[in-house]
């Protein structure tokens, strides 16, 4: 068999078996988790390595072609969308744990590590720490698809995003050069790491991570509080952050959504709820009392029915799979959605899920939502059937709506999913001509060629 | 401590008041390639390179106002110029506070502490300013005002901008507006500190930390002449080769326990002359440790830190080390009479290769413009990020006209 030159080239670079070109075999690779666009890459490479990375980024150069990195490809924006006569980059065998010192609390990562492969051998080694980003995709979500984004999670509310747990980066740059920022911050360097999490693989594409290491809390406690009204569970959020309290999670489930849960995984939550506070807290089992006896107070203030503490470790554990499931569940409630992230201030919460619901009345469109509530982080899903092409307009439609009031309210169209290319089109509405322009001249700094996964983040 | 900027050649110091005004300022300046140097309070004049091209000043002690605090959502936007002590009464006044340690705050500004991105004991619990900084407004070498990130604690809209302002020295664009996420204040802070008496017993008490249940802020090892000075009361016995010092905030409830808790765990492993203060005290023990004036930083792993300051006391014998060990950073003050022109060269042959056969990272703090400092002594080699940062260099003030020779960059 022959092949067009540029697979020639991979395939002698990275070996015939590291190398995708079969038209069929392509197809698979044609969306991430976002699946409203689709487009078939020209290749599909799996490097081994960050001179494999290297070497693939030098061949693309060589023959004008773009690449796109992807982890696991759970990315809700098109952040691993195929481009144009594009190479999909796949990081998924690039999956080695290099490095884990307790000493220094840090890990070092390939970038197809998964999130929770991590913690699980943190946990197999009885070493007291965890990696604290975890996204509700963390068992398919790669570190470097985390990176990628700067993903979140629940327990981001009082341990950070993906940014305050990287210590640094191997990368390969746009000239396919292999640099390493970090893992000791340097006063004579600009933070090349922090700036290239979030870029979506745009800056460069990781080939190692170290990781910071956080502490197990001593203790935690999760409650589930239940209130009758969508508004009472959104003001006692924000009075619990205002109150100077930092619970390790604050999430929100409404009642379109604790149906789907409750159908899935048969919780326990009563039907007629109007909406669910998953409320964690962790720290010194001394420091856990009187933060509860706080919260308990500000539910109960806001006309919570119950707050109810999950009494064993198993319960614990499938009231978070109900929260980091909820997304999926909503299989039962229609055929597709589309899951948005927004982010208002936090004291902005009830006017935004007051807003939403409008908005979904104004369409005609079922939105159900989950929130990081904690953070101002909105979710919401909204319903269609992808049979029904106007319905799906409507939905669109109602989802830019959604956008545009989270920047009315002095938010942002994304708080860990990523712009990808599903939220181009808001890039010029959240910044200024010159804000984009100061993005740009980050892109080209990094990257002059522009091969590394063009048309994602900055709107052209 | 001098906090005027006489050491300057600036020709004029212009006073704007927005970010409108600052833009005409620097476009004016480019138009003949004058340099700009922004000017908060004057602080930190110290750092960095003496710089020699004539220039204008851009005093930003006009844009000093609180821009939006709701309080609620613990964020607060304030003008560059804004001192960090005016900030910390606003914000103490809700309970709430940015946990930075910030030497000078009466005159520190926001958009000085962000354009240095120092940090200090409470790194270790807390971080840095730079994990605080949300969103920011500044005007770059083109006289172009442009924005970053936001005003909410989560956001992942285009590239980490903060993250590329902080700790770039004003030589990407001067600072006008910034946005932080603040932090409830803890009810309760204590310290506990005992003597070392060999590195061996340092490391393992450093070690014996990670696997303790209680959750210090800082841990810092102090030496030589700055541990006698510290204004704490504490063990200080002959002989020994250090002092630790372990701060704990937190609920009321938590600062006793940890501190009960690490006095058992250091009696059981045979630490002796255990002493600890509480509250007032130990804001003014940070506050000592943020005002002490070092002539270099030394970054390394954590694991690295106790081999480091063993192998800086043999070079160095009479220097103080302030060594946040939590977090791997040394401030290395040195006696005087190294202070003198020796001391570029003590850094060349013995200091800089220690740190990188460490994989450390070294800067001089202070270099007066007589002493012989090189860029390289003063910044260390290039390394990977280099060509990086002069391409983004090369793109947000193309003509080289703010804060020019003071960083890495060339004059």
């Amino acid at each position: 068999m022959t092949f067009p030159p540029l697979i020639q080239e991979l395939r002698r670079a990275l070996g015939g078996e590291n190398v995708i070109s079969a038209p069929s075999e392509l197809a698979v690779y044609d969306c991430d988790a976002f699946t409203a666009r689709r487009r078939r890459p020209e290749a599909v490479v799996f490097p081994r390595s960050g001179r494999d990375v290297a070497e693939t980024v030098r061949i693309a150069l060589r023959h004008g072609v773009s690449i796109v990195p992807r982890g696991a490809g759970t990315s809700l924006a098109g952040g691993c969308l195929p481009g144009e006569c594009s190479l999909l980059m796949m990081l998924s065998r690039m999956n080695r744990i290099l490095e884990i010192n307790l000493r220094d609390r840090t890990a070092v990562v390939e970038p197809g590590v998964l999130n929770l492969q991590l913690t699980t051998a943190l946990g197999r080694e009885k070493a007291g720490c965890h990696f604290a980003p975890d996204p509700s995709s963390q068992g398919a979500s790669t570190i470097g698809g985390n990176v990628a984004t700067n993903a979140g999670g629940p327990h981001t509310l009082k341990y950070g995003v993906t940014v305050n747990h990287v210590l640094g980066v191997e990368a390969v740059l746009g000239d396919g050069r292999i640099v390493q920022f970090g893992p000791v911050e340097d006063p004579a360097a600009f933070d090349l790491s922090g700036l290239m999490i979030g870029s979506e693989g745009t800056l460069g594409i990781v080939t190692k991570v170290w990781v910071r290491l956080t502490p197990d809390p001593q203790d935690h406690r999760a409650f589930r509080a239940i209130f009758d009204s969508l508004e009472d569970a959104s003001n006692t959020v924000t009075q619990i952050i205002a109150a100077g309290i930092v619970p390790a999670a604050l999430e929100l489930m409404d009642q379109g959504i604790l149906g789907a849960v409750e159908a899935a995984f048969a919780f326990g939550f009563p039907a007629d709820a109007g909406a669910v506070l998953v409320i964690e807290i962790d720290g010194l089992t001394v420091g856990l009392d009187p933060q509860e006896e706080q919260i308990v107070a500000l539910c109960k203030k806001n006309h919570a029915r119950e707050v109810l503490q999950a009494s064993t470790e198993r319960e614990r554990e499938l009231l978070w799979k109900c929260r980091k499931s909820a997304v999926g569940a909503t299989g039962r409630l229609s055929p597709s959605y589309i899951l948005e992230d927004g982010v208002v201030p936090r004291t902005q919460l009830p006017r935004i899920l007051g807003r939403i619901a409008e908005i979904g009345r104004k369409h005609q469109i079922r939105i159900v939502n989950v929130a990081h509530a904690g953070d101002g982080n909105v979710h919401p899903i909204l319903l269609y059937d992808e049979r029904d092409p106007e319905e799906f307009q409507r939905a669109m439609a109602a989802g830019r709506e959604v956008l545009d009031e989270c920047l009315a309210c002095g938010g942002s169209i994304t708080a860990e999913h990523g712009v990808g290319v599903q939220k181009l089109e808001f890039m010029p509405r959240q910044f200024t001509p010159a804000d984009l322009a100061a993005l740009r001249h980050v892109k080209t700094a990094f990257d002059p060629a522009g091969v590394l996964n063009p048309g994602k983040l900055i709107p052209s | 401590m001098s906090f005027h900027p006489t050491e300057l050649p600036l020709q004029e110091i212009f006073t704007p008041g927005d970010a409108a005004e600052v833009a005409d300022v620097v476009r004016n300046a480019g138009k003949a390639r004058t340099a700009v140097y922004p000017l908060g309070g004057g602080t930190q004049m110290h750092y960095g390179m003496p710089p020699s091209r004539p220039g204008v000043g851009v005093s930003l002690e006009k844009m000093n106002r609180l821009v939006d605090y709701p309080v609620a959502d613990l964020t607060v936007t304030v003008e560059a110029g804004m001192t960090f002590a005016a900030l910390s009464e606003v914000l103490a006044k809700n309970r709430q506070r940015l946990p930075l340690d910030v030497p000078w705050p009466e005159k520190a500004t926001l958009g000085g502490l962000t354009s240095v991105g120092g940090s200090g004991p409470r790194r270790f619990g807390y971080g840095s300013l730079r994990d605080y900084l949300l969103g920011f407004t500044a005007v770059d070498g083109q006289g172009t005002v442009f924005s970053g990130g936001g005003r909410v604690v989560k956001n992942a809209a285009g590239y980490n901008l903060p993250r590329l302002m902080a700790g770039s020295l004003g030589t990407l664009g001067v600072l006008t507006q910034l946005t932080f996420w603040v932090r409830p204040v803890p009810e309760r802070a204590g310290i506990l500190a005992c003597d070392v008496p060999d590195w061996a017993t340092g490391e393992k008490l450093l070690a014996d930390l990670l696997c303790s249940p209680v959750r210090p802020v800082a841990i810092d090892l102090l030496l030589g002449p700055a541990r006698q000075q510290a204004p704490l009361l504490g063990p200080k016995a002959a002989g020994s080769a250090a002092c630790l010092y372990v701060g704990f905030e937190g609920a009321a409830a938590e600062v006793p326990w940890m501190l009960e808790t690490l006095r058992a765990e250091w009696s059981a492993a045979g630490v002796t002359a255990i002493s600890s203060v509480a509250d007032d005290s130990v804001a003014r023990f940070w506050h000592w440790q943020t005002e002490f004036q070092a002539q270099a930083l030394i970054r390394v792993l954590p694991s690295k830190l106790v081999g480091l300051l063993e192998s800086v006391k043999n070079i160095v014998p009479a220097c103080s080390l302030i060594a946040h060990a939590g977090h791997g950073e040394v401030r290395l003050a040195a006696p005087v009479e190294a202070a003198s022109c020796r001391f570029p060269t003590m850094f060349r042959a013995q200091l800089r290769p220690l740190v990188a056969s460490l994989g450390g990272a070294l800067t001089v703090l202070s270099c007066s413009a007589d002493a012989g400092w090189s860029r390289e002594d003063v910044w260390g080699p290039r390394g990977d990020a280099f060509a990086v940062m002069q391409a983004l260099k090369d793109r947000f003030d193309p003509e080289n006209i703010l804060n020019p020779a003071r960083f890495v960059f060339e004059e």
